[in-house]
């Protein structure tokens, strides 16, 4: 048998992942529903009055980078689930190619089929949350570097939790607190363009820890991996 | 000779590193920004304001003496390493060993805690009254050092998950989970002190600034990381996935603590009125707080030492030693 290269091996996995998306169209869909409909349940939970809606608008960019990281969250839940049924997880440690990079390549295609409809959506809901328009930017230019940022750190949690019985309830404690530093960043710079203030700052440490997450959690979701199907 | 000898020099180089990154972090934390102003107008050439607005102020003094330092825990450690360090670092990592000489030890550590403990409390409850906050400013006896405490707790996890991932030592696992509830707690206690003593002060219990949110995130971390190690079966299995996670929160502490300074507005929480050099506590006041410091690091020691060895009689139950401590017979 032939053997492909690691390159080669990078691109099929990325292939394969968005056709499998593809098949299960549910799978797409739920995050995004989610998104639409947490962030549809802050403006009914606060009132819909005159003046509830100049208080949503102060806080939109928090509210939708919020409902966004929950959103990553729940789909990524199911990353590795099928493939560590089915035993591809299993063939993927035990192979030739480094597991960093087959990660990598998960993880990327997930963020395709999961990250990018949310940021498509995005303006949408700024829109019926009453953002500034100023904001709408830098809204999409977070969301662009952040939601792969939370793929790439959630992954690392589900990898380790993947085996598990009780994997899911316990996901959420691992992988907040560190959300916490891109949440911080993102919904400042939103908040800080809807007044029309410089964000030059706040998108290089944003880019910095994207850089940061590339470069160092793929090593970590493939130690993970390997502790998992082990 | 570089083969031979690469271990001492990357710890050189380490310490090296370490000691210019301490330099920086705790003199941005004692400039002050008129100080600045007045330094700048007088040409003074090592402070400047970053783009972000913090203080930053290089002392040379704060270096040479940092760099002194390290060098003498370098010579300390290059002189010492190879005839007592190392046989006892090898003698540690085996488990019956590690047994046989914490048990020595602890009689002695626990006497220190509390001959400290008591001399420290004693110290505190006698220190003069502070002069804005009054009597209620003695809670920093306790306060601080559990502060300190529970990111310490962290560092010691950290090294013992690089140690188990690098050198796969069994012991250093034992460590590391160990140590997780003991520095939940501290955390905990850290925060609930720090409540107590922000109500009459400040007058609120809470507030989202830098240390607060900081600590809070760090005791959710450990918490994440008690709760991983109980959901594994597979206790082998459970340390070697919690190493890896300690590492990975090891890279985000520093982040969740800058991206906090950098956007947090100003803070209630006062600043640290304790560094090397120079610190703005009277002497009266500042030394049963130090001794008190050092109490609640033996203390610490103490009970991970403690939780430790009865981890080990745990996953070694089937050795042919742990019988023989037991006095069980098969």
């Amino acid at each position: 048998m032939k053997q492909i290269s690691a390159v080669r091996a990078f691109w099929w996995m990325i292939k394969r992942d968005i056709v499998l998306s593809f098949r299960h169209k549910g799978e797409l869909i739920n995050p995004l529903l989610f998104f639409v409909l947490v962030i549809m349940l802050f403006p009914l939970g606060m009132g819909i009055g005159q003046t509830q809606l100049a208080t949503i608008s102060n806080i939109a960019p928090g509210l939708i980078w919020v409902t966004a990281l929950l959103a990553s969250m729940l789909s990524l839940e199911g990353i590795f689930r099928s493939d560590f049924e089915d035993g591809t997880l299993d063939m993927m440690v035990m192979g030739v190619r480094p597991v960093a990079l087959l990660a990598l390549a998960k993880v990327i295609a997930h963020w395709m089929v999961t990250g990018i409809p949310i940021i498509i959506i995005a303006p949408l809901m700024g829109l019926m949350l009453g953002l500034k328009t100023e904001a709408y930017g830098a809204l999409m230019l977070t969301l662009l570097m952040g939601t792969p940022l939370l793929s790439l750190i959630g992954a690392i949690g589900v990898a380790l939790t993947v085996g598990l019985r009780g994997g899911g309830v316990i996901l959420s404690l691992l992988i907040l607190p560190l959300y916490v530093p891109v949440l911080i960043f993102s919904a400042n710079l939103v908040a800080m363009a809807s007044i029309g203030e410089p964000i030059t700052a706040h998108l290089y440490m944003l880019s910095g820890m994207l850089v940061l997450a590339v470069s160092l959690a793929p090593w970590a979701i493939g130690a993970a991996l390997k502790i998992s199907v082990s | 000779m570089f083969a031979k000898h690469w271990g001492k020099l990357s710890i050189t180089l380490l310490l090296i590193l370490f000691s210019v990154l301490k330099t920086i972090d705790y003199t941005e934390k004692n400039a002050e920004l008129e100080d600045v102003l007045v330094k700048q107008t007088q040409g003074y050439p090592y402070v400047y304001q970053t783009t972000m607005g913090e203080v930053v102020e290089f002392s040379a003094l704060n270096l040479v003496s940092n760099f002194l330092l390290m060098v003498g825990v370098m010579v300390v450690l290059g002189l010492f390493s190879d005839r007592y360090l190392v046989p006892l670092f090898n003698k540690l990592s085996s488990p019956k060993h590690y047994y046989r000489m914490t048990g020595k030890w602890l009689p002695y550590l626990w006497v220190i805690t509390l001959t400290l403990m008591v001399y420290g409390l004693y110290g505190g409850f006698t220190a003069p009254a502070e002069k804005y906050q009054g009597e209620v400013y003695r809670i920093i006896y306790i306060h601080v050092p559990l502060a300190w405490l529970s990111m310490m707790a962290y560092m010691v996890m950290a090294v013992a998950a690089f140690v188990s991932i690098v050198w796969r030592i069994k012991m250093a696992d034992v460590v590391l989970i160990s140590c997780a509830p003991i520095g939940a707690i501290f955390t905990f206690l850290a925060l609930v002190t720090g409540a107590v003593w922000g109500y009459p002060t400040w007058g609120t219990w809470w507030t989202w600034d830098l240390r607060l949110t900081s600590e809070l995130v760090l005791l959710f971390i450990y918490l994440g990381i008690i709760a991983l190690y109980s959901t594994y079966e597979d206790k082998r299995t459970a340390s070697r996935a919690v190493a890896v996670l300690t590492l990975v929160c090891v890279v985000n502490i520093p982040i969740i603590h800058y991206s906090i300074q950098w956007l947090g507005d100003k803070t209630l929480h006062q600043a640290n009125s304790v560094s090397v050099g120079k610190s703005s506590m009277d002497v009266s006041m500042l030394i049963p707080l130090l001794v008190m410091s050092f109490a609640f690091k033996f203390l610490f020691a103490a009970i991970v030492i403690m939780r430790s060895r009865s981890e080990v009689l745990l996953r070694e139950s089937n050795s042919r030693w742990v019988e023989g401590v037991l006095g069980v017979e098969k």
